[in-house]
């Protein structure tokens, strides 16, 4: 059993493992930075330290168009990794749920190939199917980030 | 008395820093003494270094460290009072007896080394040339050996009672003549404590500082939130206010009026509140940024620090190479921050090493050229805004340039045709492996090269030039930011966007028009008195959002290399605090860093030398000829103006010329003589060595009637008539030049 967190971007609804995010505030100001990648949308300032920010829709491929979050609900999740931190905005957090990595279902062959490959599974939650993400798709941005260059 | 110190640490720190500091006036004061004689007043002065020493070193228990610094005194006092005199040989054992000193204490080494055996050994073998005095002080060595309390006795009295350092006086029954010594008041007691050493410093573990200057820096972001907490707590205060108005009282007129009554209260405290907090936030804003200016200042030191070890390298250095230098050294009292100064310690010994070992002559070949045998190496540091420029200058015989050429060609760093501008003989001479002649000296032992001044300078985000004359010296000129943590930005707007650039690579904006602006070869260029610059924009470089190229031109400068960029407005120049992109991103083109604004937003700061590199490729892409065609029109291109002749060699080369270059008549005049048949020559007047107007004159002089062309940003009649005068047979000047114009001319003069 474990703890997720769970968020919406558009009509999507994700989920990360609770323990890979280190926190969630209101969405920020973002710095784009030249030359690079449209879902690197730039950096922010955290408490005085450089902040990535990421779209992951647009990174794993789940959407085209970079979106400006909008909206109340609108956050930021400030995720933690091993050697790198970086945030994302999602248009709303739905909250925390409880699964048990047994109930998860084999994701359908047609997501696109990134988001598959970060996917460990589907979980039918109460709001609906929630596409349940592995933190080490962060490192996996990365790592196409130092091959874009 | 005696304390070990290992039972109290921070009394150690406390001892190695005095001693650090003694050591320091103490070498000083050697130093004078060996270059101007013996001086009383400082031998006075490092006496008493010694003898402080000597004190906290027993009061710790540090034996060894007593007994060096008991047998230097000996020594100093001696001198002092006459009873020795100075010799290399006496101020070389001093020296090294401060060297092991520093190693002791270094060391944190209680007990007596081999070193520390030798050194005192050699002292007492100094002290003993002062003949019967010394034999006398002999016994008072096998006293220190026996109880430093004995020894201390005989300094001590040497030292309250000045003139009568005769050891025969400590023992009245000898000196029958002289009234009885007195009993020794208390306040001659050879036993009193030593004198505690009062300073106006505190001693800090540098990360202490550093930890300090961030957390300044954190609270800084703090006030921001509380600024835009204000903020909102104005928001809820107009909602509050503007729904109380809208508030409907019909349906219950009591309830109605209890709400309003509470939504007032509410409403007056939140005007309040969020008033007060406004104020707050701009006094703290206030005390954080004054705080922040005490705090960087905290890890601030004079150069001279790093610079005052440097007349002793000299000197050491001078008699194993038996050269003479005089060594000037000028810090300025330029201050800089400790995590430069560290970096800019080694490169600084490497170029007066450089200076002493390839700069300055021997005294026999200063004298074959006209010179005075002793050389002269000056270091000087000045503080130029948020920088440090430090020259160390040398009157020596002056780069090979030629040589540096070779070695260029040999190691494929350069093509054998390639001319050598200023800038790429610095790059040559700081590329590791450049120096590759063996050496047994014990200078090589020291482990220096050039290429640690390129690493420490590049690391430093700072600059290295060098300007060197044949037979006349050379002169290397490092500049540095007085702190890594602060930089000065000049900050930009391109496509709507701000950017910071560090000043240092800023050499002057300017405004240029568009009829100013001509294209060379495919390349937009901008001639800014005489030097012709790439232009471009920075919002292309950055692939930004596109300006209306009406803004402000940026000279940017590094290396020696130069790039006029254009932005969308200038908005002015503040500190800004450079950090990384964070920990996902790991480096973007054209970035250094970044920085957070007062209102907490980022400005991504430009790294000048990859825009430098950007901005210039056009500008030095040549058209690739696939070999040279021999039945081309051969033209000689000579400028010093490395931007100048590569802009004339691709327009030349574009036309179907032939182009070799020169920097100046005299490489001109050599490479003329060297590859012979050239069929024009274009050159540029005012040169260093050879100018155009000479070398035009020694080519008609040989008899060469090749067709010359000057080329010049100078206009006047009289420069016009100078240059025909010589032969030249046509003159361009540069303010109107026309590269169909040039062509053309030079066709109508070669031979088709």
């Amino acid at each position: 059993m474990q703890e997720y967190l769970v968020f919406s971007i558009g009509p999507e609804r994700f989920a990360i493992a609770l323990d890979a995010v280190r926190e969630i505030r209101r969405p920020p100001r973002v710095t784009p930075l030249p030359e690079s990648p449209v879902w690197l949308r730039g950096v922010t300032n955290l408490r005085g330290v450089i902040l990535a920010v990421i779209d992951i829709a647009v990174g794993l491929g789940a959407r085209t168009e970079v979106s400006e979050p909008k909206g109340r609900k609108c956050r930021l999740v400030v995720m933690r990794d091993v050697d790198c931190d970086a945030g994302f905005c999602v248009d709303a957090v739905d909250g925390v749920v409880t699964v048990d990595e047994a109930d998860l279902m084999t994701p359908p062959d047609t997501l696109p190939e990134l988001l598959r490959r970060w996917c460990e599974g589907i979980a039918a939650l109460e709001a609906g199917l929630v596409v349940m993400l592995s933190p080490e798709f962060l490192s996996g941005l990365q790592e196409r980030l130092g091959m874009a260059k | 008395m005696t304390q070990r110190w290992g039972d109290r640490p921070e009394l150690f720190e406390v001892f190695r820093g005095e001693v650090s500091d003694r050591l320091g006036s103490l070498g000083e004061g050697l130093l004078a003494i060996e270059t101007d004689g013996i001086s009383t007043p400082v031998l006075e002065r490092i006496s008493r270094d010694a003898h402080s020493i000597k004190g906290s070193a027993k009061l710790l228990g540090f034996t060894a460290v007593c007994d060096v610094a008991h047998a230097m005194e000996e020594v100093l006092v001696a001198l002092r009072d006459g009873a020795l005199s100075l010799t290399a040989g006496v101020c070389d054992v001093l020296l090294d007896a401060c060297d092991v000193l520093a190693r002791l204490v270094e060391d944190g080494s209680v007990d007596h080394t081999a070193a520390s055996t030798a050194i005192c050994a050699h002292l007492d073998r100094a002290g003993k040339a002062f003949g019967e005095v010394a034999a006398a002080a002999a016994p008072a060595r096998a006293a220190t050996e026996a109880g430093a309390d004995a020894a201390e006795t005989t300094a001590e009295r040497a030292a309250t009672v000045p003139g009568t350092r005769d050891p025969v006086a400590e023992v009245p029954l000898a000196a029958p003549h002289q009234a009885p010594v007195p009993a020794p008041d208390p306040s001659t007691d050879p036993v009193q404590p030593v004198r505690p050493v009062r300073s106006a410093t505190v001693r800090l573990e540098t990360s202490k500082v550093y930890d300090l200057i961030d957390a300044v820096g954190e609270s800084t972001i703090g006030q921001v939130t509380v600024k835009e907490h204000a903020d909102r707590l104005g928001d809820l205060f107009r909602r509050v206010d503007s729904r109380m108005r809208r508030l409907d009282h019909g349906a219950d007129p009591v309830r109605a009026a209890q709400a309003v009554e509470l939504l007032g209260h509410v409403r007056d405290e939140l005007a309040v509140l969020s008033f007060d907090i406004d104020d707050i936030a701009d006094a703290s804003r206030k005390q954080v940024e004054a705080l922040q200016e005490r705090a960087m200042a905290l890890a601030t030191f004079p150069a001279a620090s790093v610079m005052a070890p440097l007349p002793r390298l000299a000197r050491d250095l001078c008699r194993e190479l038996s050269k003479q230098v005089d060594l000037v050294v000028d810090d300025g009292d330029v201050e800089l921050d400790k995590q430069v100064l560290e970096r800019i310690a080694e490169p600084l010994r490497a170029l007066v090493i450089n200076a002493l070992d390839h700069g300055v002559e021997g005294p026999a070949e200063r004298e074959a050229a006209g010179k005075p045998p002793a050389g002269s190496v000056t270091i000087t540091a000045r503080q130029r805004g948020g920088q440090v420029v430090i020259e160390v200058a040398d009157d020596g015989r002056g780069v090979d340039v030629d040589a540096v050429r070779r070695r260029g060609v040999t190691a494929g760093w350069l093509s054998a045709e390639e001319e050598i501008s200023a800038a790429d003989l610095g790059s040559l001479l700081f590329r590791p492996g450049f120096s590759t002649a063996p050496r047994s000296t014990t200078t090589s032992g020291r482990g220096v090269g050039l290429d640690i001044v390129r690493d420490a300078v590049d690391a430093l985000k700072g600059g290295i030039e060098v300007h060197t004359e044949p037979g006349r010296g050379t002169t290397f000129v490092l500049t540095v930011p007085t702190t890594l943590s602060i930089v000065v930005g000049v900050t930009v707007v391109s496509g709507g966007r701000t950017y910071a650039l560090p000043v240092s690579a800023v050499t002057e904006v300017v405004q240029v028009h568009e009829d100013d602006v001509r294209t060379v070869a495919g390349q937009r260029v901008v001639d800014l008195r005489g030097e012709v610059l790439p232009l471009v924009d920075l919002c292309d470089l950055i692939s930004g959002a596109p300006d209306d190229g009406s803004g402000p031109v940026i000279v940017l400068s590094s290396a020696g290399r130069s790039l006029a960029m254009r932005v969308e407005d200038l908005v002015g120049q503040r500190e800004i605090v450079v950090k990384n992109l964070g920990t996902f991103v790991r480096g973007v083109r054209h970035v250094g860093g970044a920085s957070i604004l007062g209102n907490g937003d980022v400005i991504l700061v430009l790294d000048p030398s990859s825009l430098l590199a950007a901005g210039r490729l056009g500008a030095t892409s040549r058209p690739s000829l696939p070999e040279r065609h021999h039945e081309r029109p051969r033209v000689l291109v000579v400028d010093d103006a490395a931007p100048i002749r590569e802009m004339v060699r691709s327009i030349l080369e574009a036309a179907g010329f032939d182009v070799t270059t020169a920097a100046d008549g005299a490489e001109a005049i050599a490479t003329y003589e060297a590859e012979a048949g050239f069929d024009a020559v274009v050159s540029d007047v005012q040169m260093p060595r050879m100018d155009g107007v000479e070398l035009c004159s020694s080519l008609r002089g040989r008899g060469q009637a090749v067709p010359f062309v000057m080329l010049t940003s100078l206009a006047s009649e009289e420069d016009r008539r100078r240059g025909l005068d010589a032969g030249a047979d046509a003159y361009v000047t540069k303010a109107d030049f026309d590269q169909v114009e040039l062509v053309e001319l030079l066709r109508s003069m070669v031979p088709a």
